[in-house]
């Protein structure tokens, strides 16, 4: 009797009951720390993801700006040395119609690139933003509709889907019901580089004229070389009269075999001086909140989980005659 | 059957050929870098041109031309600096040889052109009223030129000229592009012709109005299968672009696109006679 009153099986009990209550809550930690290793993962991806597709993107602008440069110096120095090619004297008329044609033509592609310029900044932050909310895990939950088969279920696009589709990224911030019927949220800010600044550059053209003046014939008198000395004289008084010629310097005219003039168009051209940018830096902040846990036990309160990470487009300044080499690195981001 | 295969490919030969000129070589700068050389087609006289990027100063560039090409034969017909700019003009029999020197940003550019010497002599204006006066004046001239005296302007009558610009009445040499319609009475006055006509430019120069010449474009160029990508306004570009660009000017410039080329179609007014010029760059891709 008192053996059996003594006995000591049922000692273990108690300890097993601590552990096991040690081991639901060291579960439940790990379950908990996972969460939010899996929440602050997902906020880093999308923040690193965004940064550098932003970056990208933008080194893509400024290379095609750099690509453009180089090209409207090209032409205008090649249209400036065509405009050197001697034309008749009387001709400079036709010159200044061209002159006016080219400063249009290099003023419209100066416009397109500053328009190009804007919309690569714009495109810099909408690709942040869209590849912000693709990488950020957003496990939305997708209700069956009453008779929907299940392939016509499938081929349904999640309202997530239908909000990607139509940018509702834009915005920057996203909320949605998970499968457990919690609300959750995440929020992108993107601090993108202001669009390149470009500098127009006024240029001044100048044409050359060449006048051939017949050579004085003591036989035939010189009257040929005295009316086309005539006429060179009349065509440098009606380029003078034209307001926007200016006459640089002619060489003496008299019955030699040619004379030329320099006549100078002050027209100011706009090409892209240079793109005013240094390593332009593109900044991400991606917050996720998750909605808190009842545990029956205790509530696990998670609140804002961030992440932020920088890339830059490395190239320094763009110049004359550049090559276009912006790449895009990411300078700082992961989980921290 | 053979004997006119190859008559007809010899003739063929030529016709390709005979546009292409046969250049000087001009000496290049030392340690300069050529950014481009291109033959050119302008107004159908062929046109070698050649950029290039140097550190050398200016001055030792101008230099280095003027004993190289005095070397070779070539003779300095006119030399000028203006606002930095350097030019200078060689002639060799017809060949004549520009160069430019130029400081774009802190670089030095030195564009040489080498082109044939035009021969045409423009046609003296119809002045019925100042026929006795010009009569008189050669027959001064004459004799002063019979004297080994040179004819100066200040021997001339100061209001002997009429002072109006001679606008263009005919077309220029050159070609217009098959696929870009013209517009109807615009005259031709410039044709530059690049890579074979990959890339060709060309100005024209209409009465009409600039409305009137734009809704023609917009209207025409889808005949020709091209359609309207953008379109710049110069007189409402925005406001922080105008005031960098501070260029005055009336018109639109229309963006067209095909499959394999792009044009741009720049409209706008002269501001002295209110006439309209159109300036088309066809860039083949």
């Amino acid at each position: 009797m008192k053996s059996i009153f003594f006995r000591r099986e049922g000692q273990i009990a108690p300890f097993m009951i601590a552990i096991i209550v040690v081991l639901i809550m060291a579960l439940m930690v790990t379950a908990n720390i996972g969460k939010i290793g899996l929440t602050k993962t997902r906020t880093a991806n999308a923040a690193d993801a965004a940064a550098l597709a932003g970056s990208t993107m933008y080194a893509n602008t400024l290379n095609s700006l750099a690509d453009t440069n180089t090209a409207m110096i090209a032409e205008y120095l090649s249209a400036e040395i065509s405009f050197l090619i001697p034309l008749p004297l009387c001709k400079e008329w036709v010159r200044y119609i061209a002159f006016l044609a080219f400063v249009a033509s290099q003023t419209a592609q100066f416009a397109l690139a500053w328009s190009n310029a804007a919309k690569g900044y714009e495109s810099a932050r909408s690709v942040a933003l869209e590849f912000s909310f693709m990488n950020a895990g957003i496990d939305e939950s997708k209700e069956r509709l009453s008779g929907e088969s299940y392939e016509a279920y499938l081929q349904r696009e999640s309202s997530f889907g239908n909000w990607m589709k139509d940018k509702g990224y834009e915005s920057g911030q996203y909320a949605w019901t998970d499968k457990t019927g919690k609300q959750n949220s995440f929020g992108v800010k993107v601090d993108a580089p202001n669009p390149p600044g470009l500098i127009p550059l006024p240029m001044i053209l100048v044409g050359t004229y060449w006048h051939w003046i017949g050579a004085c014939d003591p036989e035939e008198g010189c009257e040929p070389c005295v009316t086309d000395t005539l006429i060179f004289f009349e065509c440098l008084t009606k380029a003078r009269a034209n307001p926007t010629t200016y006459v640089l310097s002619q060489t003496p005219t008299t019955c030699f075999t040619f004379a030329w003039t320099l006549i100078a168009y002050p027209v100011p051209i706009a090409y892209i001086g240079g793109i005013t940018e240094d390593n332009p830096r593109i900044a991400v902040t991606a917050t996720r909140t998750e909605p808190n846990a009842d545990l029956g036990i205790w509530q696990m309160k998670y609140g804002d989980i961030s992440s932020d990470a920088n890339a830059e487009a490395k190239g320094g300044a763009i110049g004359p005659v550049p090559d276009p080499s912006y790449e895009s690195y990411l300078i700082s981001g992961g989980i921290k | 059957m053979i004997k006119r295969m190859v008559l007809i490919f010899c003739f063929l030969s030529f016709a390709a050929t005979s546009k292409a000129a046969v250049w000087e070589n001009v000496p290049a700068l030392p340690q300069a870098q050529k950014v481009k050389q291109e033959e050119t087609l302008i107004n159908n006289n062929p046109v070698q041109t050649t950029i290039y990027t140097t550190a050398t100063e200016s001055k030792e560039i101008a230099e280095f031309y003027k004993t190289k090409l005095t070397n070779f034969g070539w003779k300095l017909e006119t030399e000028t600096a203006q606002q930095g700019v350097n030019l200078m003009a060689f002639s060799k029999q017809n060949k004549i040889l520009n160069i430019m020197v130029q400081n774009i940003i802190g670089k030095n550019f030195i564009s040489i052109a080498q082109s044939i010497a035009p021969k045409e002599v423009p046609k003296e204006t119809p002045c019925p009223e100042c026929q006795k006066t010009k009569k008189d004046l050669i027959e001064k001239l004459k004799l002063k030129l019979s004297k080994g005296e040179e004819i100066k302007e200040d021997d001339l009558p100061k209001d002997l000229f009429p002072k109006e610009p001679i606008l263009p009445d005919e077309d220029s040499p050159g070609r217009d592009l098959q696929f870009i319609p013209r517009y109807p009475g615009a005259i031709r006055t410039n044709s530059v012709e690049k890579e074979g006509g990959k890339k060709v430019s060309l100005t024209y120069f209409a009465k009409d109005s600039v409305e009137k010449v734009v809704n023609f474009y917009r209207q025409n160029m889808g005949n020709y299968y091209w359609k309207l990508d953008k379109e710049v306004d110069f007189q409402n570009l925005p406001e922080a672009l105008s005031e960098k660009i501070n260029v005055d000017i009336i018109g639109q410039s229309l963006v067209f696109k095909s499959p394999s080329a792009s044009c741009i179609i720049s409209i706008t007014e002269e501001p002295q006679t209110k006439s309209t010029i159109i300036g088309v760059n066809y860039n083949e891709k």
